[in-house]
């Protein structure tokens, strides 16, 4: 099922040649954006944009993005090497691919980093790619049956406090294996999503969409919220204050469903889109930045959460604090 | 005579944990408890001590587990993947992986990545106790001083009033990237690291031991520290005497918990470079998950 509508928006999108209907990268004010409440969303100031709304955050089987739907923050570049806005132009001695990220020694995942600039040396548009390594024998529960690969519900990026208003967005390529990107936010911590236990494509009871900016939010330093690991979705319903992401400008967070093999919801996506945030720059190089790249696994199902911190190129002279 | 009274403090320290295997496994042993008062004559005990604490190259680097000495576990399911338990009956709860940066003046630029640093911690519901991993990996760069980083010794905080075992689990075989591990040669209950003694004296001594806050010893002393844990091993991108091991073998601090997620401390690990090659004293402060409730001292 899901196999077959990847097949079909592939086709939709070699099908469409132009770049002209791609719906663009989306503003992430720092002032955040005013949502109403509604199911599994209550009112407020929120970090957050939602992205590609089918799919139910990977639970469920999602529609790739095309250039006529499902298009919310998606760009339709004609390569990783074309800069998804013009007017700019990739930095190609920044060109960073397949840098191998590590935890206890053993390779986790590989990122592809592509930079571009205006003319005017102004602002900058930070490309990151991620593929989980297919070949790892990481197990987060030996108990269960086969294996348990690290799922990735969150990438979030760092080093744009000196942009007011920044834009993000992604690229799915064609023909690979990506996810897309659920939502993204301007926000340093990641909110736990799970689905209904009884119809993969709700949310569970409690769950929000869009995180609001209080009025409780977790301390600035916090990696993931939620209600923690948990033995079956939708068992614990989250708190208010459990869904909660406060507006940290230095960050930019985007929700996907990556994992190196088949999760427990059945999804194989492996790779990462490209995934972009436009903000402020200078005339200077990009400069690597330790700790400014988050992975999360923030547990969509019975995983335990896991955050992985790496370098990645960043604005020179900014910095990954929260 | 001093080994001797270390070695005696070792056979009351096993047949412990023999009393206490009933409970997890008494054939993945290879935990060694650390007495939160020391041991008779020292807050440390002995490793693996056959490459002289990574100065010479080990007889037989890829040996078989039975060769790497006391505190090893040997586990087919840590061969597969490190990020399994080292004892059964506990469970994955976390894993934070983190890069290292050096401050200036040490390194050329602030906010290079110099090392990965990985804490996991894992949980057994039954005897509510966690298993605090450590890992380390580090990175091709180079300080300001033309050197690369070394790192002697890893202190970890946030055990105080806590029972304390360790452990450490060797690769067998070589990363295709990152060659093989380094053993650990020894770990203590103390917040002092001591330098590698040329002389030959491997297990500091309790006597004449600076105070119990001091980071890098300057004779061969360390005094007992209830809430830290020092683990010295030898890692280097490349080691300036000759024999390069770039990433730690799995560290391991078995201790109790009653809640089982754990908390970040900011310096709760202390990465050190004692000089076993004629380098300046170091330590580097990160942040690192402690059993929740537990302190870290400024000192």
């Amino acid at each position: 099922m899901k196999s077959q509508l990847l097949k079909l928006a592939v086709i939709a999108v070699l099908g469409t040649s132009s770049q002209a209907f791609a719906t663009g990268l989306v503003s992430l004010p720092a002032a955040g954006l005013s949502v109403s409440a509604g199911t599994n969303q209550p009112a407020g100031t929120t970090a957050w944009v939602t992205c590609n709304a089918t799919g139910n955050y990977g639970a469920g089987s999602s529609t790739a993005p095309t250039t006529s739907a499902n298009n919310d923050c998606a760009v339709f570049p004609a390569n990783i090497n074309t800069s998804p806005v013009s007017g700019f132009s990739r930095i190609t001695l920044s060109d960073l691919t397949s840098v191998a990220i590590t935890a206890n020694g053993e390779n986790i995942a590989y990122m592809t980093s592509r930079t571009f600039r205006n003319t005017a040396n102004t602002e900058c548009i930070y490309g990151k790619q991620i593929s989980m390594d297919t070949s790892t024998t990481f197990d987060y529960n030996n108990s269960l049956a086969g294996q348990q690969y690290l799922e990735v519900n969150d990438f979030a990026f760092g080093g744009f406090s000196a942009t007011t208003d920044v834009s993000a967005g992604y690229y799915y390529r064609p023909g690979v294996s990506d996810s897309s990107v659920y939502r993204v936010g301007r926000a340093f911590t990641s909110v736990q999503m799970q689905a209904d236990p009884f119809d993969e494509t709700l949310v569970a009871s409690g769950f929000v969409h869009r995180p609001i900016n209080g009025p409780s939010v977790p301390a600035s330093g916090t990696e993931i919220n939620g209600v923690g690991q948990t033995a079956s979705p939708g068992a614990t319903a989250p708190t208010a204050a459990q869904q909660t992401s406060e507006i940290r400008t230095n960050w930019v967070d985007f929700t996907v469903d990556v994992t190196g093999g088949v999760d427990e919801d059945g999804g194989t996506e492996q790779d990462a889109p490209m995934m972009y945030v436009r903000a402020a720059c200078t005339s200077t190089a990009p400069a690597s930045l330790a700790n400014s790249v988050r992975i999360r696994q923030t547990g969509q199902e019975s995983q335990p959460w896991v955050t992985i911190l790496a370098s990645g190129l960043a604005r020179s002279g900014a910095n990954a604090n929260f | 005579m001093k080994i001797s009274c270390y070695l005696f403090g070792l056979v009351l320290c096993m047949h412990h944990l023999s009393a206490s295997a009933d409970v997890t496994n008494a054939s993945q042993s290879g935990f060694v408890n650390l007495p939160a008062t020391g041991n008779t004559n020292s807050a440390y005990v002995l490793c693996d001590t056959s490459t002289n604490f990574g100065l010479s190259e080990k007889n037989a680097s890829n040996s078989n587990q039975s060769s790497v000495g006391q505190c090893a576990v040997s586990d087919d399911k840590l061969a597969d993947s490190p990020m399994n338990a080292p004892l059964d009956g506990f469970t994955l709860v976390g894993i934070i992986s983190r890069g290292v940066p050096i401050p200036e003046p040490y390194a050329a630029a602030g906010g290079e990545e110099f090392a990965t640093l990985t804490d996991t911690v894992w949980h057994n519901n039954d005897t509510k106790e966690c298993i605090f991993g450590t890992h380390i990996l580090m990175k091709d760069q180079t300080l300001a001083n033309g050197k690369r980083w070394e790192i002697n010794d890893i202190t970890r905080g946030g055990f105080s009033g806590r029972p304390v075992a360790i452990a450490y689990f060797m690769k067998p075989k070589p990363n295709k990237d990152y060659g093989m591990p380094e053993a650990l040669f020894r770990a203590g209950r103390t917040y002092t690291s001591v330098p590698y003694d040329k002389t030959g004296l491997s297990l500091p001594a309790l006597q004449g031991a600076p105070a119990t806050t001091k980071a890098i010893s300057k004779n061969q002393s360390a005094a007992v520290n209830d809430n830290w844990v020092d683990f010295t091993t030898d890692i280097s991108f490349d080691d300036a005497d000759g024999v390069t091991r770039k990433m730690t073998s799995m560290l391991y601090i078995k201790t109790t918990c009653d809640q089982r997620q754990p908390e970040e401390k900011d310096g709760a690990i202390r990465l050190r470079t004692t000089g076993g090659n004629g380098q300046e004293w170091l330590e580097i402060d990160v942040p690192g998950l402690v059993p929740f409730g537990a302190t870290i001292e400024k000192y």
